[in-house]
């Protein structure tokens, strides 16, 4: 009965088309009043104490480093980067999309903001390459949504505020499912531009996909190679000869390392030996890293072996074929693209380590480490790349303010409807009910999709999460639902939300950038927006693809 | 007016980058003074940051209380408009000023709660845990912004019943993204002039 009320007050309210806030905090305000002795003055308080708590704050941190990366040009380099490695398939520029989305995804914790940072750049491109223009739109509009599922992530965030979940667990979870989505996408986009012919990035002529696909691998291995090994290695033996503060000592000289190869990477001498050594080193490595993940054993018997037989098989090819020569030269082209690429890219690639790394390796708590990526962020948009001059650092401070707090306010109302939802035990209630009508996990799961679904009509993601999470996650434990799990579907559910009318922000987002309506970018998206509900199919009743991760590093 | 425009510009803008800068310098400092450092160690280990996240906090919620209050003036509260924005033209703007009177309501209300709340607090001697900063100075933030908030409600009201214009907070927007000159959309425009350009542009080589 309470519920009922609570609950038609609450969507009458937002009917009137006022503000998710104001109608959550009104809502409470009329109900405390009118039907409890609960004193009105604790709502004060609780406005306060709702959101005094750390980890909250790691939503303005992630706001303002998506801020300074989006004016900073990061975006550019990463699209560079992404089209040298996947641009001379079909759809070439829309492929090297879904890449670019994907890599901004994981330094960046908002689908629009993601659209908006790959999308104004590579939609006008790819209608100059001859792509039509609904393709495009389509690829970036649902591309976009991957923001929020490659940690870090903004709803996460919330869902993690809303349930108690460990953040660090729910963006290693996030990992799998948000590369496989990626993987998908951009099969749905190769499959669509080969059966329509659309134009690929044929870089250089004459050169077969085949040639070009294993050219830009031995680019990205030999920047892998180039910009891991020293580090490494002076890791290892930094270990072996100081015990106590090396790992310090590791980090400084890593930062040292890529300061001084950044000025390396363009000398020929340099170039040709890193080819030499990445090319005889990467197979064996790459086997052995295989082999480490998915067989129990471990032993550098194993890597010392594979060493020694792919030498004693490269070597004497090497020397038919002049190896220094013959490889460098055969790679040569798409290879030093994507290798002058991914040097240009690499300070916003490497946040991605502070973040995930930081947070993995217990060095920076989540919090810490959305500062910690915002100062980066800064640092590298004002000082390395300039894009962006320090005079225009306070208005993005301002702009990342205005959406924080607006956010932040929707999250201390959402805690007072809560907690007015807890003090009248109505998620227990509801928790029972449902348990009563005899709803198995998977009818539950299918129920919870079609509700949230339903609600990414009308409302947008942090509300979703803000007000659902509460009422179903007492559901969820009770049925055995790994809460992590739980998490990662809420937020594949809110990306296809964002991607669909009437309400999709990312939509709204596209059809700025690209002056479509928004009908017409309704049509554009569905091959992807299907593949889309397939993948919410795949993570709803497939658990492991988002616990494996964290329960490898042994976060969960 | 246009002071306090700008007062409440400058003062969430501050709190935005402060807030940053002391979460970023308690780390630094975290791992520094781990650092075998003679003497260094010593004055590293003499300045104490525990209060760091607290102050992060305060001033977070601080900035949220009146950064709220300036995203009603730039039309960041964005609310379910499926239903009236198929209206005519008249129910719809009732419904609109309706929202909005809503919102001064609450915001309101709450203020004054607050404003009653802090009134009692400041009698009392109780300090924030590691800051030890009175909590009614802390707590100031409730009336205060809210009371703010509810002012642009009334002044987003009133230039809607005067004009029948919203503000609008359009998410695509990005300062300095639109800026893009001619030669970054071909694709590989890089700085070194490593090569490439895109084959259909005759740029076989």
């Amino acid at each position: 009965m309470t519920a009922t009320i609570i609950f038609v007050l609450l969507f009458t309210l937002m009917l009137t088309g006022m503000p998710v806030s104001i109608s959550l905090g009104l809502t409470v305000l009329a109900f405390l009043f009118a039907m409890t002795q609960v004193p009105i003055e604790s709502v004060a308080l609780k406005l306060f104490t709702g959101i005094e708590r750390f980890e909250i704050m790691a939503i303005p941190f992630f706001i303002l480093a998506g801020n300074f990366l989006t004016h900073g040009g990061v975006a550019r380099r990463m699209i560079n980067f992404a089209t040298s490695m996947v641009g001379h398939w079909h759809g070439g520029l829309g492929l090297a999309g879904v890449m670019a989305c994907a890599l901004f995804a994981a330094v960046s914790g908002s689908s629009p903001a993601t659209v908006v940072a790959i999308g104004s750049i590579i939609l006008p491109a790819m209608v100059k390459a001859g792509f039509p223009k609904r393709f495009g739109a389509g690829v970036i509009t649902t591309s976009g949504a991957l923001g929020i599922l490659i940690p870090p992530s903004i709803v996460m965030v919330m869902y993690s505020v809303a349930t108690n979940t460990s953040v660090g667990t729910l963006f290693m979870a996030g990992v799998v499912p948000g590369l496989i989505l990626a993987f998908m996408l951009g099969a749905v986009t190769w499959y669509r531009a080969r059966k329509n012919r659309y134009p690929r990035m044929q870089l250089f002529a004459g050169r077969s996909g085949a040639q070009a696909s294993i050219a830009a691998l031995a680019g990205l291995s030999a920047s892998l190679f180039f910009i891991a090994a020293p580090i490494l290695a002076v890791w290892v033996l930094v270990r072996q000869l100081v015990p106590e503060g090396g790992g310090l000592l590791a980090v400084l000289f890593g930062i040292a390392w890529l300061l001084v190869a950044r000025m390396l990477t363009h000398s020929a001498f340099v170039l040709r030996w890193v080819f030499t050594l990445g090319f005889l080193l990467t197979p064996p490595a790459v086997v052995y890293g295989i082999a480490r993940i998915f067989l129990p054993f471990s032993g550098n018997a194993l890597l010392i072996g594979l060493l020694a037989a792919w030498l004693v098989c490269a070597i004497p090819l090497a020397r038919k074929a002049d190896l220094v020569r013959g490889v460098a030269l055969e790679a040569r082209h798409e290879a030093l693209a994507v290798w002058t690429t991914f040097w240009e890219s690499v300070w916003g690639l490497l946040l991605v380590i502070v973040v995930l790394g930081g947070i993995y390796s217990g060095v920076f708590t989540p919090t810490e480490a959305a500062a910690m990526s915002a100062v980066y962020a800064f640092f590298v948009a004002v000082f390395v790349y300039r894009d962006m001059g320090l005079r225009q650092v306070p208005k993005v401070l301002l702009d990342s303010a205005n959406m924080s707090a607006m956010l932040l306010y929707i999250i201390t109302n959402a805690v007072l409807f809560s907690y007015l939802l807890t003090s009248e035990q109505i998620p227990q209630q509801m928790a029972d009910w449902m348990i009563g009508q005899g709803l198995g996990t998977v009818g539950f799961l299918l129920m919870v999709n079609l509700l949230l679904l339903l609600a990414g009509n009308v409302m947008e993601p942090s509300s979703i999460v803000l007000i659902t999470a509460p009422i179903l996650f007492p559901v969820a434990t009770k049925l055995g639902i790994d809460p992590v799990h739980f998490g990662i579907l809420m937020t594949v559910n809110m990306e296809v939300g964002m991607c669909h009318p009437p309400v999709g922000l990312n939509l709204y987002v596209a059809s700025g950038i690209t002056k479509m309506g928004i009908t017409e970018l309704t049509i554009a998206v569905w091959p992807w927006l299907l593949t889309m509900l397939v993948f919410l199919v795949m993570v709803t009743y497939m658990p492991q693809m988002s616990l494996w991760l964290p329960r490898m590093l042994g976060m969960s | 007016m246009k002071a306090l425009d700008h007062l409440e510009e400058w003062l969430i803008a501050f709190l935005m980058g402060a807030a940053t800068s002391v979460i970023f310098v308690a780390v630094v400092h975290r791992y520094a003074s781990g650092i075998p450092w003679p003497a260094f160690q010593d004055w590293l280990l003499t300045v104490n940051l525990s209060w760091a996240q607290e102050l992060c906090i305060y001033m977070f919620i601080w900035m949220a209380k009146f950064g709220a209050a300036y995203g009603v003036r730039t039309g960041i509260h964005v609310g379910v408009d499926v239903l009236i924005n198929r209206m005519q033209e008249r129910p719809r703007a009732a419904f609109v000023l309706f929202g909005l009177l809503a919102g001064a309501l609450f915001t309101g209300i709450v203020g004054s709660l607050g404003a009653k709340f802090v009134w009692e607090i400041a009698h009392t001697d109780q300090v924030s845990p590691d800051l030890e900063l009175p909590m009614w100075i802390v707590f100031l933030a409730i009336p205060c912004g809210s009371y703010l908030m509810c002012f642009r409600f009334l002044q987003v009201a009133w230039s809607f019943w005067r004009t029948g214009e919203l503000p609008h907070h359009d998410h695509g927007h990005v300062e300095g993204v639109e800026a893009l000159k001619d030669e970054d959309l071909v694709a590989y425009a890089l700085k070194d002039g490593l090569h490439p350009r895109d084959a259909g542009k005759g740029g076989a080589r």
